[in-house]
């Protein structure tokens, strides 16, 4: 028996990341540096000590040829692809890949593969056989070596300049080795300072490389990877089927003298999630028992190990199947499937259940179990309110509890409808959003009204808005320099007035509809000549754009860049300014609707314009800014550490009463 | 051409219409050069701000009207930069730490302390003024690191702390400073504002209407005035109400329509809806209690009150407001279905002990 763990454990150690090592470090001990190849004969002794490769499945079964690789037989599978593609590397070399849906379907001109899958499917197998049976030499470089900028520019340089045996013997040291190709194993596991920039460096190699080059990835659509994938001949492993596996596995449990039904391996199979690998170790576990003896699976360990999504969990939870009643544990293992979304799953589709014995005319006794349904869902949410502030992530079998388990005691029987993706999530995002734009507007009116954000967004907005688009409405062009003196009066722009009709309700009918487009285009030239007058900073990068893409929106978008970049010079200081607007409102008396209006605007701006330069020279919010900056660290840790030191105390006995609290809770709503 | 509530707003102490008597011990207050920090509290629209602005402008004369927008960058413990707006003149400073949400400890910490250690500018008054808005909404920890400020640098610094009510603020900060409860005022004196506005503005409207305004703002004179002006944009002649509440209202009305679990969830969506126009959910329960008041019995009155004020408490507690308000709505359109019914009223005595 010993024998045997030690086998499991040696078996999981160099099945990904060793192996590779072995089969290369011919290659690399030639020229790889010198600390990285002697930690690997270190290791090759080590294990070759006491232990017979050949007692390994996973080496004893490795597939020898190409064509022996499980779910890779066909003609357009990927281990012809690839064949094909290192074949005609040399002579494809000139060509242009295509990008994207316009690739090459062979991959001609790509100067490198990215082979990505699950782990265990022969992916690392496929590209070392593909290359042994060509004639290639290969260099692998996987996780355990360091693959940072540097050393990866290192490496590879020494490779380049690096010729085989067999080349020295027959060419001389004129000529490289034509028949090279370099491995990078688990390039999504480039991360962290050890491999910093390892990425960008695999990039540039690839775009000047002399060789082919094969990346191995578990996941392609990782962020990391996604600069990679465009320089790639793009070859993507599926699980093989389950019978696939179960063919070959039958082939080794009779070679090794393992009984085993069909059914075991089929579960051994999905419960490894098609991972042949993961089979293999499975199997030479198994091995080990008593050779002829039948060997018997408890099936329902295996597939608990199966993750399920929120989709097929929530299923679970809340179709009744009378066959097999699920227990509490069951229950709350569903939960567990994730513990941040079910409670989100549960609350959005409870309403649709149909519960068991409650034929569809029984509305009542339905709302009567949906009332205890939710009430146990709000009160769940009090324990997470409590483990989340206070991290006290024990309490989490009791979040189990009230937001899954019970509602789906309540409301087990069949869904009425389809399951849906909670909505909570993106309305409290697009909540957030509404939010930051009334911070904006609270921000830009603040010179004038000071007021709370609800305040504003209750009180202000629906008048504002109706004050400025109801004389557009009725009197359209000649209201124009009215409302421009209404929006400089409290410092909104043109976008300001868009924000606002974000918070139209469904209800009301849109202030703008009727307004025509000649009037709406006049009041967006005006506001853009007279906004040279704000006293805050128009954000110009990210702002621009969501300007352009509005006033294309709306179908008046005539106005010219140069506008745009004027307002985005000006700085943000009103003070000299102010006083010439004060002066200008002082002059033309209350009824500023008649039509000198606009002219006075322009002679204002054209004073405006005049101060510039030597507005540009002050500049004393940003001095203000640094200031406040560079004093604010120091007095927050000191009192930081005060307050941590106090406050263990003042959680923990809350914390017990709350739990008490909660399991009197518990069983009263279990009776 | 500004807002009517802005228009007309009293811009010196003498000028105001109503605590007068408040306003002449006040001018009294700073006559003589010397105050303590100030903490003015009292109903929204009640005139809070104006009365600091006015104050203000006593100490200083009219250069405080020169404001400007000024961005702080507050870096917190873990490097995080925030954003903060205040508005400032010469003589003060005005900063809303609420924005910031639970870091505003670091705006009493950092930016306080470093305008309190700058001092005052001018040779007449030889402190500046912190402008402190929303300080009910002061989490615990700012408040307690307020405490300090406020004692240190009292020979440089006076703080005017702005707040809905009082009863969120710390005792130990209630003591350092000097109340001062600007009263909403009365029904009316908005009714005689409103009038006074509407005469200015030629705006032609008969007393019961105005009444009908003062009545219906409840006490709030911005909302009064603000009111009155939507009217006279749209040239009605009766008050319009605010589009939330109608929502509001319907959605009070769909409560009591043949109860079901599928309403239960369309009502959920009418929540979202009004989370996304930002409506606070006090505001939400008061208004829906309020029309669900009128609708239903007499007897299943008390059933009401009591669940909408467990619920609300339970979502003050927790983190998804949704959750607790659909429990809300759920638990009570089972008691109402249940009275109409069966004209039983059931006694939760657990929802008490949760």
């Amino acid at each position: 028996m010993r024998i045997t763990t030690h086998v499991y454990f040696y078996s999981i150690v160099c099945s990904g990341k060793v192996k590779g090592i072995f089969s290369s470090i011919d290659v690399t001990s030639l020229h790889s540096s010198k600390k990285n190849s002697s930690r690997y004969q270190y290791k090759q002794k080590q294990f070759t000590f006491n232990l017979d490769m050949d007692s390994l499945f996973v080496e004893k079964y490795k597939p020898l040829a190409s064509e022996k690789i499980i779910g890779q037989h066909g003609p357009k599978s990927n281990v012809k692809k690839l064949t094909h593609w290192l074949q005609n590397w040399e002579s494809n070399l000139n060509k242009k890949p295509g990008f994207g849906k316009f690739a090459a379907e062979d991959g001609a001109g790509f100067r490198a593969a990215l082979l990505s899958g699950p782990p265990g499917v022969g992916k690392t197998t496929s590209a070392t056989l593909v290359c042994k049976e060509l004639g290639y030499t290969y260099t692998e470089l996987n996780a355990s070596d360091t693959r940072s900028k540097k050393s990866l520019g290192e490496e590879v340089a020494n490779l380049l300049s690096n010729r085989t045996f067999a080349d020295v013997r027959s060419k001389g040291n004129s000529v490289l080795s034509s028949k090279h190709v370099l491995i990078m194993d688990e390039v999504d596991g480039m991360a962290g300072n050890e491999d910093r920039g390892g990425v960008a460096e695999l990039i540039k190699l690839i775009q000047k490389t002399g060789m082919p080059i094969i990346c191995i990835c578990n996941d392609r659509s990782h962020p990391k990877m996604r600069s990679l994938v465009n320089y790639c001949f793009d070859l993507r492993f599926t699980r093989p089927r389950i019978e696939q596996i179960k063919a070959h596995m039958l082939s080794v449990c009779f070679k090794e003298g393992i009984k085993m039904s069909g059914d075991a391996l089929n579960e051994l199979i999905i419960s490894s999630n098609q991972d042949i690998r993961q089979v293999l170790h499975y199997i030479s576990l198994l091995a080990t028992a008593k050779k002829g003896e039948k060997v018997d699976f408890k099936s329902q360990k295996v597939i608990k190990d199966v993750k399920l999504g929120p989709f097929d969990a929530l299923k679970k939870l809340f179709v009744a199947d009378c066959s097999k009643p699920l227990s509490f544990n069951d229950r709350s293992d569903l939960f567990f499937s994730d513990y941040s979304l079910m409670p989100l799953f549960v609350h959005e589709n409870y309403p649709v259940v149909q519960p068991i014995g409650l034929s569809k005319s029984q509305s009542r006794q339905r709302l009567d179990l949906g009332v205890k349904t939710i009430q146990s869902i709000a009160f769940s949410n009090l324990i997470e309110k409590e483990i989340r502030s206070s991290n006290n992530w024990s309490l989490l079998p009791m979040q189990a509890a009230f937001s899954s388990v019970l509602p789906s005691v309540y409301m087990s029987g069949h869904l009425g409808g389809m399951i849906e993706f909670p909505k909570m999530l993106g309305k409290i995002s697009s909540g957030n959003k509404k939010d930051r734009l009334i911070q904006d507007l609270k921000m830009h009116m603040s010179l004038r009204v000071n007021s709370s954000k609800t305040t504003i967004n209750l009180d202000y907005i629906p008048v504002l808005r109706e004050k400025i688009y109801k004389p557009l409405r009725v009197r359209g062009t000649e209201a124009i320099p009215e409302i421009v003196d209404i929006m400089n009066y409290y410092c909104i722009r043109k976008e300001d007035l868009d924000c606002m009709l974000e918070f139209l309700w469904p209800n009301e009918k849109n202030p703008v509809g009727t307004i025509d487009a000649k009037t709406k285009a006049a009041l967006t030239r005006q506001c853009n000549a007279s906004s040279s007058l704000l006293p805050y900073s128009t954000m110009p990068g990210k702002k621009t754009k969501k300007r352009k893409a509005a006033t294309n929106e709306d179908e008046f978008g005539e106005e010219g860049e140069g506008e745009e970049e004027e307002e985005e010079e000006e700085e943000p200081v009103i003070q000299p300014k102010k006083k010439v607007k004060k002066a200008a409102t002082k002059e033309s008396p209350k009824a500023n609707g008649t039509k000198n209006g606009p002219k006075e605007k322009k002679e204002k701006k054209e004073k405006d314009e005049s101060e510039k330069p030597a507005k540009g020279a002050k500049g004393p919010a940003k001095g203000k800014k640094t200031e406040v900056n560079g004093k604010a660290p120091a007095p927050v840790t000191t009192n930081k550490g005060a307050k941590r030191a106090a406050s263990p105390e003042k959680i923990s006995p809350q914390g017990v009463k709350k739990e008490r609290k909660i399991s009197d809770m518990f069983k009263r709503m279990q009776r | 051409m500004a807002l009517w509530c802005d228009r007309y707003r009293p811009t010196s102490l003498n000028k105001l219409d109503y605590n007068k008597e408040q306003a002449d011990y006040l001018k009294r207050m700073i006559k003589s050069n010397d105050f303590p920090h100030l903490l003015v509290y009292g109903a929204p629209g009640s005139g809070k701000r104006t009365r600091v602005q006015c104050i203000l402008r006593e100490i200083y004369g009219p250069g405080v009207d020169k404001t400007r927008i000024e961005h702080l960058t507050i870096e917190t413990p873990s490097n995080k930069k925030l954003e903060l707006n205040s508005i400032a003149s010469n003589y003060h400073i005005e900063v809303n730490p609420s924005d910031i949400g639970i870091q505003d400890r670091l705006v009493v910490q950092d930016v306080m302390k470093n305008i309190a250690q700058s001092g005052g500018l001018v040779d007449k008054v030889p402190f500046k003024v912190i402008v402190i808005s929303e300080a009910h909404k002061l989490s615990k920890d700012a408040q307690h690191s307020l405490r300090r400020t406020m004692e240190k640098y009292i020979s440089t610094l006076r703080l005017i702390m702005v707040a809905d009510t009082s009863s969120t603020i710390l005792p130990p900060i209630k003591s350092r400073c000097l109340l001062l409860r600007v009263a909403a005022p009365s029904t009316d004196k908005i009714s005689q504002i409103l009038e006074f506005v509407a005469k200015k503005e030629n705006f032609d409207i008969s007393p019961s209407l105005i009444q009908k305004i003062a009545k219906e703002s409840e006490r709030n004179l911005r909302r009064a005035l603000l009111m009155m002006e939507t009217m006279y944009i749209n040239q009605s002649k009766d008050i319009i109400k605010p589009s939330y509440v109608l929502y509001i209202q319907r959605m009070a009305k769909k409560m009591v329509e043949n109860p079901s679990l599928e309403k239960v969830k369309d009502i959920r969506e009418d929540f979202y809806e009004l989370e996304q126009h930002l409506i606070p959910v006090d505001l939400i329960f008061k208004v829906l209690i309020h029309s669900l008041l009128q609708i239903c019995d007499k007897h299943l009155r008390g059933k009401l009150i009591q669940l909408a004020s467990h619920y609300e408490h339970q979502m003050r507690v927790g983190s998804k407001r949704v959750l607790h308000f659909e429990a809300f709505v759920a638990h009570f359109m089972a008691a109402y279905q249940k009275f109409t019914e069966d004209n039983m009223i059931d006694d939760d005595d657990d929802l008490l002990a949760m």
